[in-house]
Formats: C-alpha cells, sequence, structure tokens
C-alpha cells in the first residue's frame, strides 16, 4: 500500500469510528450527566443517548442520522512526505465513506440546492492545515451536525469588557435563543482574537479537545470552568426541555488582538460530539490515538480500538451485515 | 406524566388527550418530512393534487432518514429527528391539509404550530436528538420513499415502526408548551 493509500484509509478509519464508536471522553460525560439529573423527562432523554451509544457500539450503526459537515483539521509534520496531495486524499475519504453508508450525503449547491450525494463539493469536506514539527501526520476528524451550527455567534466588544463577561454575554444570548436546537447537552467553543475571523476559526478548534481536558493557561482553565458552571445554571437542559445539563464543556482558546478590538466567537458541537483522531507515519503505519465507546468482553467500554475494528461491519436490526 | 402505547392511525379522542409530559410508544405508520417535503405538500393541496401518501389520523416525523440501497431494497441506518422550527412557518398549514394527529420532531415549535394543535386536535412530541441508532432499532421496515428527486433526506419516506420512543409529548392540544427558547428560523 502506497503511503497515500495509508492516509486514504486512516482518514476513512477516523470516519467510520467517529460516526459509530462515540468517544470515550463524551460518552463518561453523558453518564455523569444522567448520574445527576433530577429531572424525569430529562433523565429519560440522557437514557435514550446512553441507549443510543451502547446500541451503536455493539452493532456499529451510526449514531446519528445527520453526520453532519465533515470537518478536518490536519496537523501536517515537517517531515511528512504527502502535501499538497491531502485534500484530494481527504476529499476520497469522505466520497468513499458516503458511498458506504457511513455518511449521509448532506452536500447541496447552495444556488440549487441540489445534493452532489458524496458529501464532497466546493469547499467540502472542511480542512484546515496546521504545520507543525516533527514527521508524522494527525488527523482529527469531526461530524458536525447541521442543528449545531444555529447556535454560532460572533461579536467585537470594547477592550474594556471583562474577558470572561464578553463571552459570557454572547454565550447566554446564543444558548437561550438556539440552544435547544443545538441537541443539548452542547460542547461550547469560545474563541477570543483580534480578528472576526481568527474569533470564529478558534472557537471551531475548541471543540476538538475532549470534555474534561483544561486548557494549557491556568487563566483561561479557570473560565472553562466558570463558563461552564453559569451554563449548567441556565437550565435549559437536555433537548431543551428542563435539567441540569446544559453543557458537557465550554472550551476556549485564545491568541493575542489588536489593542482596540476584542473579537469574541462562540461554537457549539452537538452532545454527540462525533470526532476521532488518528495518526500516520512516514512509513505508513497508521493508529487511531482517540478513545472510543467500543464492545469489550460482553459489555461496552471506552478503550483504543485498532484500525481494522473501526472497519467493523455495520449489523443491521433486520440482520442484513453491511461491510463498511 | 402517563405513559401511552399508541398505533396509527390515532384518532382523534387519542391525540387530544395527550397531555405536555406524556410519553408516548408508536407502533404504525410515520412519514418523514422536512422543509422541501413540507412545500410541497402544500403545493400538492393547493393544486388539488393526490398527496402520494394518505396522512389522515398520520404521523409526520421531521427526520432526514439516513438510509441505503441495498439489493434487497432500502435500508434506515439512523432516523433520529431533526429541528422542527424550521418548519414552523408552515406547519399549521400542513396539520390542516393533511389531518395528521402528531409531528415528531425535536427541539419545539413555535405559537403558529401550537394554535395549530389545539384547533385540528393533535400534539407535538420529541424524540431525543441525536438517537439515530435507537429509532432505527424500531422501524421494523421501509414501506415506501416518494420525492426522491428531493434528495435522501428531504424525501418522503413512509415507514413501519414498532414501539417507536420514548416521546415526550412537548405541545399538546389544549395549548400548553414545555418549550421556551425555541428561536426563530
Amino acid at each position: 500500500m502506497s503511503l497515500e493509500d495509508s492516509v486514504t484509509r486512516a482518514a476513512y478509519a477516523a470516519i467510520a469510528s467517529a460516526v459509530r464508536f462515540m468517544p470515550g471522553d463524551v460518552y463518561r460525560a453523558i453518564v455523569r450527566a444522567w448520574e445527576k439529573e433530577e429531572s424525569p423527562i430529562a433523565s429519560k432523554v440522557l437514557e435514550s443517548m446512553i441507549r443510543t451509544m451502547e446500541l451503536s457500539c455493539g452493532r456499529g450503526l451510526p449514531l446519528c442520522q445527520d453526520t453532519g459537515t465533515p470537518h478536518f483539521l490536519v496537523e501536517l509534520g515537517d517531515g511528512f512526505p504527502v502535501r499538497s496531495k491531502l485534500y484530494t486524499l481527504l476529499e476520497e475519504a469522505v466520497r468513499r465513506a458516503t458511498l458506504k453508508g457511513l455518511l449521509r450525503p448532506n452536500a447541496v449547491d447552495p444556488l440549487t440546492s441540489r445534493n452532489t450525494g458524496d458529501n464532497t463539493g466546493l469547499g467540502l469536506p472542511v480542512v484546515e492545515v496546521e504545520l507543525v514539527e516533527g514527521d508524522s501526520l494527525r488527523i482529527h476528524f469531526a461530524a458536525k451536525g447541521g442543528g449545531s451550527e444555529k447556535p454560532s455567534a460572533l461579536k467585537i466588544y470594547t477592550p474594556t469588557t471583562p474577558l470572561v463577561e464578553a463571552a459570557w454575554s454572547l454565550v447566554r444570548e446564543s444558548l437561550e435563543k438556539y440552544g435547544p436546537l443545538a441537541c443539548p447537552p452542547v460542547i461550547v467553543g469560545v474563541g477570543f482574537a483580534g480578528t472576526a475571523a481568527e474569533a470564529v476559526r478558534l472557537s471551531r478548534k475548541a471543540l476538538f479537545r475532549p470534555v474534561g481536558e483544561r486548557h494549557w493557561d491556568d487563566r483561561i482553565a479557570a473560565m472553562e470552568e466558570e463558563l461552564l458552571a453559569r451554563v449548567n445554571r441556565l437550565g435549559l437542559g437536555p433537548q431543551g426541555l428542563g435539567g441540569l445539563a446544559t453543557a458537557l464543556d465550554v472550551k476556549i482558546e485564545y491568541s493575542y488582538r489588536h489593542t482596540a478590538v476584542l473579537a469574541v466567537a462562540v461554537s457549539t458541537m452537538c452532545w454527540s460530539a462525533r470526532r476521532a483522531t488518528v495518526e500516520v507515519l512516514p512509513t505508513g503505519e497508521a493508529t487511531i490515538v482517540s478513545e472510543h465507546l467500543a464492545p469489550s468482553n460482553d459489555a461496552c467500554a471506552p478503550r483504543r480500538i485498532s484500525l481494522e475494528e473501526a472497519l467493523t461491519p455495520i449489523t443491521h436490526p433486520s440482520g442484513l451485515v453491511l461491510r463498511v | 406524566m402517563a405513559v401511552y402505547r399508541l398505533e396509527t392511525p390515532i384518532s382523534e379522542g387519542e391525540a387530544r388527550r395527550l397531555r405536555a409530559g406524556d410519553i408516548v410508544y408508536l407502533t404504525g405508520i410515520v412519514v418523514t418530512a422536512r422543509d422541501k417535503a413540507h412545500r410541497r405538500i402544500l403545493e400538492y393541496v393547493e393544486s388539488g393534487r393526490r398527496l402520494p401518501v394518505d396522512l389522515r389520523g398520520g404521523v409526520i416525523y421531521h427526520c432526514g432518514p439516513h438510509a441505503v440501497k441495498t439489493p434487497g431494497g432500502w435500508v434506515v441506518l439512523a432516523a433520529g429527528p431533526t429541528t422542527s422550527m424550521r418548519m414552523e412557518s408552515v406547519m399549521a398549514e400542513v396539520l390542516q391539509a393533511t389531518g395528521a394527529r402528531l409531528v415528531i420532531g425535536k427541539g419545539g415549535m413555535g405559537s403558529r404550530t401550537l394554535k395549530a394543535l389545539m384547533k385540528v386536535g393533535a400534539a407535538y412530541a420529541v424524540f431525543t436528538g441525536g438517537a439515530g441508532s435507537l429509532a432505527a432499532l424500531s422501524i421494523k421496515r421501509v414501506v415506501d420513499v416518494h420525492w426522491l428527486d428531493l434528495g435522501v433526506p428531504e424525501a418522503l419516506w413512509v415507514l413501519e415502526v414498532e414501539d417507536f420512543g420514548p416521546l415526550i409529548v412537548t405541545m399538546d392540544s389544549r395549548g400548553s408548551s414545555l418549550h421556551k427558547g425555541t428561536g426563530t428560523y
């Protein structure tokens, strides 16, 4: 297998694991929310979420019908030989995953609304590349559901506004207006920057960081915890039907800003935060480095999975087995 | 919080008995429809054309299934709900025109729909958003699919379900709604 084939196969495996085997951090966070929840309706909703994750783990079924907008965040090492060809390879992985039934065809021409049928098209999949030191290639994949775009927000604040208050006013406004449409408990991403575009980019990048993992900068970490506590006092709850769990986590990323500009952006991820990370070495050797809810003995438990396991066939409830 | 096991077709009496907070498990036929299908339903009705499926006493499910075509026919892999608010501007007319008794979706709907539910005698229930494989488990068969020209997610899927739920009734025919911040589309 050529290195290019290995990259496509690894990206394909990232898609196959993300959309079927829930990231371990998300599974644990939903179970914790269910343990704490007091309202009977909210508990019922969280119970359905847990059953969904376990069912998908056991049968290899896609977790959610809206497999979203395919989004790749790529860390490309200096010494990794595949460069500009990456875009084509990732597109190929998305196309194959759609044809194999892992992704629902969601991509449409904005002028005609015609569905391209394979999730590709101008600017799709979304691919962001970061150049990093080292020889390896890391591909982070996320399937971001359509509903989770609705609470997205951007605002330019006066720099004298305290950071935490600027973030809170925007987060509260967008969640109160649109939170229920994004399938809460959501993950909230916040970006602080000196330009609008950079704030939005950072707010989306923030969503890739696992639930519970705090920012390296202690000041930001404290702000994440403060905002999370405030969000969960809003009372929107699972699916917006009231309850304790409105967000599973709040993630912030920041960059230095222009002295006169404080740009704040908010992005959200649905509770079904389907993501996966694969690493490819120049030798072609590839591993899935994220943890996923996967069959362990007779139950499901979060653990590392192999590329082969990521390609487990779909066992449909009718008994039909579909190879992926 | 009563628990009901309903079968389609649903009578007006059954629909009017449902209260916000009740739980329903549904057996029978559900028909999926999203934005484009709602608009086409109204076009059909306005031009006097017969709909490809009879929705009287029926269930409209705001859902774009993830389905694949196999040699044995269509198979639904995941079928959780989509955001209902996108249909708010036409839901009242669609309820009036079709005679459907239950709408299933996520996120809740607005005051126009609530009024229509009271008028026609119908209810709105949510199925947990993102619970796609759980929904697929209760789909026994794809009975039919119409309007595939709209694309797989937007087509009108006629699905036979068994014990589909838990569906949480959040808007009822007495004008009660559990939704506060559903936003506007």
